[in-house]
C-alpha cells in the first residue's frame, strides 16, 4: 500500500521526466504570425479621448501622476486578480498606441470584429465591414463599412488622423449619464439611462458647446435624432475642472474614462432608439478635416446596421 | 520552477515592440512548452497549446496590468489552450509513450518502466482540469492558493481536484502492481 507522500513523490519524479525545449520552428511560427495578430488594446485605462490639444495632454498627465502618487501611497495592495479587469481602472493620459504607431509593421485588420462585448481591437482597418458585438458599446450587433484605406480603428474608435487637427472618428457608446456642463463637469451627472429622448435631452442642454436643434433622422433602421455639438474655439480647458471637457463618463458607478471633447471639434451625436435602448453614434471631426474625408465618414454613418437585441426582427435598413 | 522576465521586455511587448516579444518568447517558450507537455501527454498537442499560447500572449498582453503576474496570467493562456487542444483532437493513442527527450531525470521512487506506463495510464483517465492541477502544484511547486488564482478558481476546488487525481494516480499504481489474472486454458 502506498503513503499519499510515496505517490507524491514517484509523481514528481516522473514529471521531471519528458520534453521541456519548444523547438525553433514552433517559436518561427509564432514569431511568423506576429504581424497578423492585432494585440486587443484594454479598454478600462483608455479616456476614449480624440481631439485633444498638448495642454490637455499634459494636464491628464500630471493630474494622473498625482492620482497615482495618491493612491500607491494609501493602498499598496498585491495584484488579486491574474490579467483580468479590476473594478477601478486606473486612466490612462492618452490614447494608446497601435502596432504601427509604435514601430511595428502595420496589418491591416480584415473585415471582422472591432469590439466583442468586452474587448475592442486597435489597429489600421481594411476596406470592409466591421461589427460591434451587441452588449459592449451597443445594444444590438453593430456593423459599419469602412469605404477607403487609412482608417484604423482605437479603442472602438473608427478614426483617420487620429489625433491630429484633421481627424475624422466614429464610435458608438451606450451612454448611462451625461454631464450637464463639459467645463465644470464635477458633480453634474444627469441620469439618462431610461429613454433615448432623455439621453437627447440632456445633450441637448448640456453646457459648453455650440448645440444644434435635434432632427429627426433613420440610423441602421431605427429612429434616431441628429444632435449637432461644437466646442468653441473659446473655451479654455485651463479653467475647467481637472483642467479637461468631459462630455460624458463610461458607464458605471466610478465616474472613469468617457467621451472628452476637444476644443474646436464637432460632435454629430445621433441618439438612436434601439427597440427603447438608447445608442449614441458619435461622428467627430476636427476643424481642419478634408471634404474627402468628411464624406467618408458620412457614408461610414450611412452604412451602420443595426440587429435587434435578441429576440425581434430586424427591420428594413435605410438612413 | 518560474523565471522572471525583464518587465521592461514585458512593457515593450505590450506596446506592439515585436522583437521584444521575441525575446518574451525565447525566454518564456520552453517552460510553457514543458507544462503543456506534461499535461497533455502528447507532442504534437503540446506544440500546437504552446504556439496557440504564445500568440493569445501577444495578442492580449496590452490587457495584463501588473507584469509582475505575467507568469501566472501565461500559465493560466497555456492551459485555456491545452483544454482548447484537448477538445479539438484526439491524437492520443500514436504516441502514447513519452519519451526523454532532455535531460532525463533518473529519480528515487520512480524504479521501473512498470511504474511509468502505470502513471501513463493512470493520468491519462485524468480530466485536463485535474492534469492541469497535479502539474501547476507538482512539477511547477506552485503553492495551492497560486494554483488556484492561475486557474481562476477557488482554492477548493483546487484542494478538490488535486486529491480526486492523486487518489486516481495511486489507484492507478497499486491496481497495477496487482498480479494480473491468469488466464486458464480449457
Amino acid at each position: 500500500m502506498s503513503t499519499d507522500r510515496h505517490v507524491a513523490r514517484i509523481v514528481r519524479s516522473w514529471l521531471e521526466e519528458g520534453a521541456t525545449a519548444l523547438p525553433d520552428r514552433v517559436l518561427d511560427n509564432v514569431l511568423d504570425q506576429l504581424p497578423a495578430t492585432p494585440q486587443r488594446r484594454a479598454w478600462w485605462p483608455a479616456w476614449r479621448s480624440y481631439g485633444m490639444n498638448n495642454n490637455m495632454k499634459v494636464a491628464i498627465v500630471a493630474a494622473v501622476a498625482v492620482l497615482v502618487v495618491v493612491v500607491a501611497g494609501i493602498t499598496l495592495l498585491p495584484a488579486g486578480n491574474v490579467g483580468g479587469r479590476g473594478a477601478t481602472p486606473a486612466p490612462s493620459p492618452t490614447p494608446g498606441t497601435s502596432p504601427g504607431a509604435s514601430g511595428a509593421s502595420p496589418s491591416l485588420i480584415p473585415s471582422g470584429r472591432i469590439c466583442t462585448a468586452t474587448d475592442c481591437i486597435a489597429g489600421p482597418l481594411d476596406q470592409g465591414t466591421f461589427s460591434f458585438d451587441e452588449g459592449g458599446t451597443t445594444p444590438g450587433r453593430l456593423t459599419l463599412t469602412v469605404p477607403a484605406v487609412g482608417w484604423a480603428t482605437q479603442d472602438g474608435f473608427v478614426t483617420r488622423n487620429h489625433d491630429q487637427a484633421n481627424e475624422v472618428a466614429l464610435v458608438t457608446w451606450i451612454v448611462s449619464h451625461v454631464y450637464a456642463d463639459i467645463c465644470h463637469w464635477r458633480g453634474s451627472l444627469v441620469d439618462v439611462r431610461t429613454t433615448p429622448d432623455k439621453l437627447a435631452s440632456a445633450l441637448v442642454n448640456q453646457k459648453g458647446r455650440d448645440v444644434s436643434q435635434p432632427t429627426d433622422v433613420t440610423i441602421g433602421g431605427f429612429p434616431a435624432k441628429r444632435i449637432e455639438m461644437t466646442v468653441p474655439a473659446s473655451v479654455d480647458p485651463a479653467a475647467c475642472d481637472d483642467k479637461i471637457l468631459r462630455a460624458w463618463p463610461d458607464a458605471g458607478p466610478d465616474e472613469s474614462g468617457g467621451l472628452l471633447p476637444g476644443v474646436g471639434s464637432t460632435d454629430v451625436v445621433y441618439v438612436v432608439d434601439v427597440d427603447g435602448h438608447p445608442l449614441a453614434v458619435v461622428a467627430r471631426h476636427m476643424g481642419a478635416a478634408s471634404s474627402q474625408d468628411l464624406a467618408d465618414l458620412e457614408a461610414i454613418v450611412s452604412s451602420i446596421r443595426i440587429e435587434h437585441p435578441a429576440g425581434t426582427a430586424s427591420p428594413a435598413p435605410s438612413l | 520552477m518560474a523565471e522572471d522576465v525583464d518587465p521592461e521586455l514585458i512593457g515593450r511587448a505590450q506596446h506592439g515592440d515585436e522583437q521584444a516579444f521575441a525575446s518574451l518568447a525565447v525566454a518564456a517558450g520552453n517552460r510553457l512548452h514543458a507544462v503543456a507537455h506534461r499535461i497533455l501527454r502528447d507532442t504534437d498537442l503540446a506544440e500546437d497549446a504552446t504556439q496557440q499560447a504564445l500568440l493569445t500572449i501577444w495578442r492580449d498582453l496590452p490587457q495584463l496590468r501588473d507584469p509582475a503576474r505575467f507568469d501566472a496570467w501565461s500559465y493560466r493562456l497555456l492551459v485555456r489552450a491545452c483544454y482548447a487542444e484537448a477538445r479539438r483532437t484526439r491524437r492520443w493513442a500514436p504516441n502514447i509513450r513519452l519519451l526523454p527527450v532532455d535531460d532525463p531525470v533518473e529519480a528515487a521512487g520512480l524504479s521501473s518502466v512498470v511504474d511509468r506506463d502505470q502513471l501513463e495510464r493512470g493520468f491519462r483517465r485524468l480530466s485536463i482540469d485535474h492534469r492541469a492541477v497535479v502539474v501547476l502544484h507538482h512539477y511547477l511547486d506552485l503553492p495551492l492558493d497560486e494554483v488556484a488564482e492561475t486557474l481562476g478558481v477557488p482554492v477548493g476546488t483546487v484542494r478538490s481536484r488535486l486529491h480526486h487525481a492523486m487518489r486516481g494516480l495511486r489507484a492507478a499504481l497499486e491496481a497495477d502492481a496487482r498480479p494480473a489474472p491468469r488466464e486458464v486454458a480449457r
